[in-house]
C-alpha cells in the first residue's frame, strides 16, 4: 500500500495530536485556561450524606427525646408536628412505624415502615448511618409467623394481605439484591 | 448421545456453561449484590450511573466485567482470527433494540443469565420470567420461520469493529483512574462489588469462552425450538443451571421461596412480558444482551450498536422510573414494555421477506 504526501501529513499531523494530547495530560495542562476545581463529586456525595444524616437526627431528637421518657403518646404529636414542616420525609415515617408497632397497632406500623424505606433506602443500607435492619429484622421474625397465620385464619382480610405483603417486600429489601 | 459428548466443541460450550454458573454465583459471594452475581443489563445501569447518564446514586459503578467480557472476546477473536469488522443490517433499529432490552430487562429485575441465577437460588418469582423468555423465544422463532430477518452483517472497511472495544477499554482505564467526573456509588447495590481485579479476571475469561462458543442464553432458547435436544447450547444451558444450583446449594445461598427474594417484585404479569419482550427480541437481533456484548467485542458493528442501545437504555429505564423495585413496577415501565412490544411487532412487519 503505498502513501502519498496526504496520507504522511495526515499521519504526522495525528502523531502530533496524539503527542500534545499526552503530554496535556502528562502536565495537568498548567499552560491552559484552568477549571476552578471544587471538591470532587465522591466529597460533595459524603458531605451531602452526612448532612442529611446530622439534620434528620437533630431535627427528630425531640421525637426519640419524647420516647425515651416513655411518652409516644406526645411524640406522635410531636411527628405530627414536624410533618407540617416536612411533608414526604421518610424519617417521621420510620418514627410512627415504630410507635405503632410498639402500641400494637401491627399492620399500620408495618404500612409506615415501608413507606419509610421506600421514601429513603438508606434503612435499609448497612453503610449507612440512617439504617436500622435489626429493626426491621426483629419485626420480620417476630411478626411475619403471626400474620400469616392471622391471614390464613382470615383470608378475606385485605388489611392483613397488604400488610403481609409489606413484610415480603421489606424481607425483599433486606435480602439486597440490584435495585 | 455418545457421539454427541466426544464433540469437541460441545465440550468447550459445557465448560463455558459450567464456568458461566460457577463464577456467576461465586461473584455474589465475593462481594457482588445477591442473585446478582452476573446480570448484564444491571450492569450496564451501574455503568450508566457512572458516567452521568442517571442520577440514582445507589446504581453508579463501572462494572469491571462488563469490559471484560467485551476485551475477553476481542482478544480471543483476534487470536483465532475472526476479528473481523462487519455491520450495517439495520443500524438503527438495533440501537433501539438494546434500549429496549434493557427495558425489558429492568421491568423483570434482570438479564436472561440473571434470570437463570436467580431461579437456581430457589427465587420462585423468576419462574414468571422464565416462561416470559421461552414464549418470547418461541414467538421469534415463528417469525424467523415465517421470513422476518433483520438483515445480515456486511464486511465494512475502516476498522469500525475496534470502536467498541476502545470505548470499553477507555471505560476501564476510568475505573482504574477514577477521575474527579466519575460517580461511584458509596451506598446501595452500586456500592456492592467483588474486588476490581477479581471482576475483571472473571470477566475476561468468561468473554473468551463465550466468543469460543458462541454461548448465548436465548440463543439455547432458540435452538430448544429448532432443534430440540440435538442442539449444543441448550446443553450449555443446562450445565449453566447444574453449576449454579450447586454452587449456590454449596454457598448456602439457595433458599427456595416465592415471597422475600433480594432484588425482585411479585407482578409476574409483568416479569413475564418483561422477559418475553427480551426473549422476542434478543433472538430476532442474533442473541442475549451478553451475546451482544461478545459480537461487539469481535468487531460487529451492529452488535455494538445494539451495546449503546443498551448503556442509553440503561440510563433511561432509571431516569424514566421504568425500572422495577421490590415494590413493583411503576405505570412508565408497563408503558414502556407495551411500547417495546409495539416496536417488536413493528419489525416484524417490516423486515419480512414475503418472497419465499
Amino acid at each position: 500500500m503505498s502513501r502519498d504526501r496526504f496520507d504522511i501529513l495526515t499521519i504526522v499531523a495525528l502523531a502530533g495530536v496524539a503527542l500534545l494530547t499526552v503530554l496535556l495530560l502528562v502536565s495537568g495542562g498548567t499552560s491552559g485556561v484552568r477549571l476552578p476545581t471544587g471538591p470532587s463529586q465522591a466529597t460533595e456525595r459524603a458531605l451531602q450524606e452526612r448532612a442529611q444524616a446530622a439534620f434528620l437526627l437533630d431535627t427528630y431528637a425531640p421525637v426519640d427525646e419524647l420516647l425515651a421518657a416513655n411518652k409516644p403518646g406526645e411524640a406522635l404529636l410531636r411527628l405530627e408536628q414536624i410533618e407540617r414542616d416536612l411533608p414526604g420525609e421518610g424519617h417521621t415515617a420510620l418514627l410512627r412505624g415504630g410507635i405503632l408497632v410498639r402500641q400494637g397497632a401491627l399492620t399500620e406500623g408495618i404500612g409506615e415502615y415501608v413507606r419509610a424505606v421506600k421514601l429513603r433506602a438508606d434503612y435499609v443500607d448497612l453503610r449507612s448511618p440512617l439504617q436500622r435492619r435489626v429493626e426491621f429484622e426483629q419485626l420480620l421474625a417476630t411478626a411475619l409467623p403471626q400474620l400469616q397465620r392471622r391471614a390464613q385464619e382470615n383470608p378475606d382480610n385485605p388489611q392483613l394481605s397488604r400488610a403481609l405483603r409489606d413484610l415480603h417486600y421489606l424481607q425483599s429489601r433486606l435480602a439486597g439484591g440490584c435495585e | 448421545m455418545r457421539r454427541l459428548l466426544a464433540d469437541r466443541h460441545l465440550q468447550l460450550i459445557l465448560v463455558a456453561g459450567i464456568a458461566l454458573g460457577l463464577l456467576g454465583v461465586l461473584l455474589s459471594t465475593w462481594g457482588n449484590p445477591e442473585h446478582t452475581g452476573i446480570c448484564v443489563s444491571c450492569f450496564l445501569e451501574n455503568t450508566a450511573g457512572a458516567l452521568g447518564l442517571h442520577g440514582n446514586a445507589r446504581l453508579q459503578y463501572i462494572r469491571p466485567e462488563l469490559p471484560g467480557f467485551l476485551l475477553g472476546a476481542t482478544v480471543s477473536a483476534w487470536i483465532a482470527g475472526e476479528f473481523r469488522s462487519r455491520g450495517g443490517a439495520a443500524t438503527l433499529y438495533r440501537f433501539l433494540a438494546g434500549v429496549f432490552l434493557i427495558v425489558g430487562c429492568s421491568v423483570f429485575i434482570g438479564c436472561p443469565i440473571k434470570l437463570f441465577l436467580r431461579l437456581t437460588a430457589g427465587d420462585l418469582s423468576a419462574i414468571s420470567g422464565l416462561a416470559g423468555l421461552l414464549a418470547g423465544g418461541w414467538l421469534a422463532v415463528r417469525g424467523l420461520t415465517s421470513g422476518v430477518h433483520i438483515g445480515r452483517a456486511a464486511p465494512q472497511p475502516g476498522g469500525g469493529g475496534a470502536i467498541i472495544p476502545l470505548v470499553f477499554l477507555f471505560l476501564l482505564l476510568l475505573l482504574f483512574v477514577q477521575p474527579a467526573f466519575l460517580l461511584l456509588s458509596s451506598r446501595g447495590s452500586g456500592a456492592e462489588h467483588a474486588p476490581l481485579l477479581v471482576s475483571l479476571g472473571v470477566g475476561l475469561l468468561l468473554g473468551v469462552l463465550a466468543q469460543r462458543t458462541r454461548f448465548c442464553i436465548t440463543g439455547a432458547v432458540r435452538d430448544l425450538f429448532l432443534l430440540g435436544r440435538r442442539a449444543p447450547l441448550v446443553w450449555g444451558l443446562l450445565a449453566f443451571i447444574l453449576a449454579a444450583v450447586i454452587t449456590h446449594l454449596l454457598t448456602g445461598s439457595f433458599r427456595a421461596a416465592y415471597y422475600g427474594q433480594p432484588g425482585a417484585h411479585l407482578d409476574a404479569l409483568w416479569s413475564f412480558l418483561g422477559m418475553l419482550l427480551v426473549g422476542w427480541l434478543s433472538v430476532l437481533i442474533g442473541g442475549c444482551p451478553f451475546r451482544q456484548m461478545i459480537k461487539a467485542g469481535e468487531g460487529d458493528t451492529d452488535a455494538g450498536m445494539v451495546v449503546v442501545g443498551m448503556l442509553v437504555g440503561g440510563g433511561l429505564v432509571q431516569s424514566w422510573g421504568i425500572a422495577a423495585t421490590a415494590a413493583g413496577v411503576a405505570l412508565n415501565g408497563r408503558v414502556a414494555v407495551l411500547v417495546g412490544l409495539g416496536f417488536v411487532l413493528l419489525l416484524s412487519l417490516l423486515f419480512r421477506d414475503r418472497s419465499a
